[in-house]
């Protein structure tokens, strides 16, 4: 946890708080100016249910130094989440599929920037990965931590109620593949800090980041955040077929002591993945 | 997050503009949410100050929407150091003063920029305190308190129940040292064990400790109970937090004349409120209750659907 104070990020920021349209619905955004003009502008793609509370802070001071390096950046809160309109039980895959890509023609627009950053956080790396995938618009890509497969992160999440038996001291009363199971005959089931929906688990299960990035051969971050040190498999994995296709592929790992799957403050952010981020923007040129 | 969306709501929600004001670590952002046009004006704000301000089930959004559709105005926003608001991002306990300057900052904002006179505060955990400590310089203001599951003592009390049960006893030792005055063999084998227990002083400066309100609180309390406001503390009856109240209730509500106790309502729910499961019953309620507000010619809007 970090004690750094916002405010050293903005002085003399420009930020623009704005509703935009996607769908047949206002979403929250807000641009942050930077000053090079042939930069490319940079997006950020934020997790899922309480995972994007609990990463909006790391967001915010992720945009802001990003901007303070020069970058306009856009941050913004898809369909049912945050500050957007939208029915929580009504989002589906393609709903946040389609909210980036409003949010990135809305970005360049105000931006009048040509190109795009992406940066996909948690759950939202598979979200930016399917926009970039649609558009020809993308220069390069960073990920945070990201979420490689919906359906195993799905598992996962069912396998929090067992820990959170455990922890109570009572016998979980079903495998996390049983609870797989109900969640495809009930509406939804519920898993800690929100319930998590049929309808959105059935749209987003077959999500998957490297199908999602299969013609991708851009520049790339994997930032790492957990408690191990090294990078994980499927990160590994990431890295050496991207870097097979030519992409040049920049992995960092950042200790955290706390497991990304379960619930972190809102108030969490790490400065040095923030500061490694930024100093990798200004390494694209 | 499990709230439906009326088209009511989604209509304010497309007024809604996000805003910016002076706090004393630099700018606060929140969103307000102006009244719906049609139908009475409820002449209120409901300020919900908040960490991030949407919360992990964007109480405080639904709340702002459906109470702006009933004639409210709303303005949730991030205290100091969260969301996207400038400050140190620390993380919160209940030994952090509470940031009461931030409310009062948003209410001056918006008394000076969006023209609102009145205003109801509604917070939960830390930001129930944030919201009672601006009673200190907005008393006059202020209308009503919604308090929800917050702790009021300077350190969790593990050993509250025994500190309860303590005070149960003390008063029935005062009962049984009445009837005991009557028997002096009685006297003696109710009065020499307490004066054995008297001889830990650490345990009995352990418990004072442990048991204390911190002044904040209390000041805030009492320019709470000097206002005119109304305000409701919301408690889990099963939740530790409930049991730090249960002194508040001994030592600051016993005190307080008719008039002003009729001004305090304490509602204590089955099992816990401090939990996320329990935040959409919570937004009821919050709505619930700001309609009380509500001018009376505006009764029939009681009715409308969120």
């Amino acid at each position: 946890m970090s004690n750094q104070s916002s405010s050293a990020f903005t002085l003399g920021l420009t930020e623009e708080r704005r509703f935009f349209d996607s769908g047949d619905r206002p979403l929250y955004g807000v641009i942050r100016r930077g000053l090079r003009r042939d930069a490319p502008v940079v997006l950020f793609c934020n997790s899922f249910a309480a995972d994007h509370d609990a990463k909006w802070r790391a967001e915010v001071i992720g945009a802001q130094v990003a901007a303070q390096h020069g970058y306009t950046t856009f941050s913004y809160h898809p369909r049912g989440h945050g500050d957007s309109a939208g029915n929580f039980a009504d989002v589906t895959f393609e709903g946040l599929v389609e909210d980036a890509q409003s949010a990135a023609c809305y970005a360049l627009q105000k931006s009048g920037a040509s190109r795009i950053v992406w940066i996909g956080i948690r759950f939202g790396a598979l979200v930016a990965a399917e926009a970039l995938r649609r558009r020809k618009d993308a220069v390069a890509l960073a990920v945070w931590e990201p979420i490689h497969s919906a359906h195993a992160y799905f598992r996962e999440l069912l396998r929090q109620n067992l820990y959170k038996d455990l922890a109570l001291g009572r016998r979980p009363s079903m495998t996390a593949d049983q609870m797989m199971e109900r969640l495809g005959r009930e509406p939804s089931l519920g898993v800690p800090g929100f319930e998590l929906y049929r309808t959105f688990s059935e749209s987003a299960s077959a999500a998957d980041l490297l199908q999602s990035l299969e013609t991708w051969d851009g520049p790339t971050l994997v930032a790492q955040f957990r408690r191990r040190e090294k990078l994980t498999r499927e990160n590994i994995r990431l890295q050496n077929v991207l870097e097979r296709r030519g992409a040049r592929v920049t992995a960092s790992v950042f200790v955290e002591k706390s497991n990304p799957n379960s619930q972190i403050p809102p108030q969490w952010f790490n400065e040095d993945l923030i500061l490694r981020t930024a100093a990798w923007l200004d390494g694209l040129d | 997050m499990d709230w439906t969306e009326t088209p009511a709501a989604l209509a304010r929600a497309r007024a809604e503009e996000p805003v910016t004001f002076a706090g004393a670590d630099g700018l606060l952002a929140g969103i307000f949410t102006p009244p719906a046009s049609a139908g009475p004006a409820a002449n209120r704000c409901v300020i919900f100050p908040a960490r991030p301000r949407f919360g992990t089930r964007r109480l405080a959004v639904h709340a702002a929407r459906a109470l702006a559709a009933e004639g409210f105005a709303a303005l949730r926003f991030d205290l100091r150091g969260h969301g996207e608001s400038a400050g140190a991002t620390v993380s919160v306990d209940r030994n952090q003063p509470p940031y009461g300057d931030d409310v009062a900052a948003a209410i001056g904002y918006l008394r000076e920029t969006k023209f609102q006179c009145r205003f109801l505060l509604v917070g939960y955990c830390f930001d129930a305190l944030s919201a009672l400590d601006a009673f200190r310089s907005e008393a006059d203001a202020i209308d009503g308190l919604f308090f929800a599951a917050a702790p009021v003592l300077v350190e969790p009390f593990t050993d509250l129940e025994s500190v309860s049960s303590r005070i149960e006893n003390r008063r029935g030792f005062s009962q049984r040292f009445g009837r005991s005055l009557r028997y002096p063999i009685k006297l003696i084998s109710t009065v020499m064990p307490r004066l054995r227990r008297r001889k830990d002083p650490t345990e009995d400066a352990r418990s004072r400790w442990c048991a204390q309100i911190p002044d904040s609180f209390e000041s805030a309390f009492a320019a709470l109970m000097q206002s005119r406001a109304r305000a409701l503390f919301l408690y889990g009856e099963d939740e530790p937090f409930y049991r730090e109240f249960k002194l508040v209730e001994r030592r600051l509500l016993a005190d307080l004349d008719d008039a002003a106790r009729r001004r305090v309502r304490i509602e204590v729910w089955p099992g816990a409120v401090h939990s996320l499961e329990r935040e959409p019953a919570i937004l009821d309620r919050v709505v619930s209750w700001a309609r009380e507000f509500k001018p009376l010619t505006s009764n029939r809007s009681r009715h409308l659907s969120l």
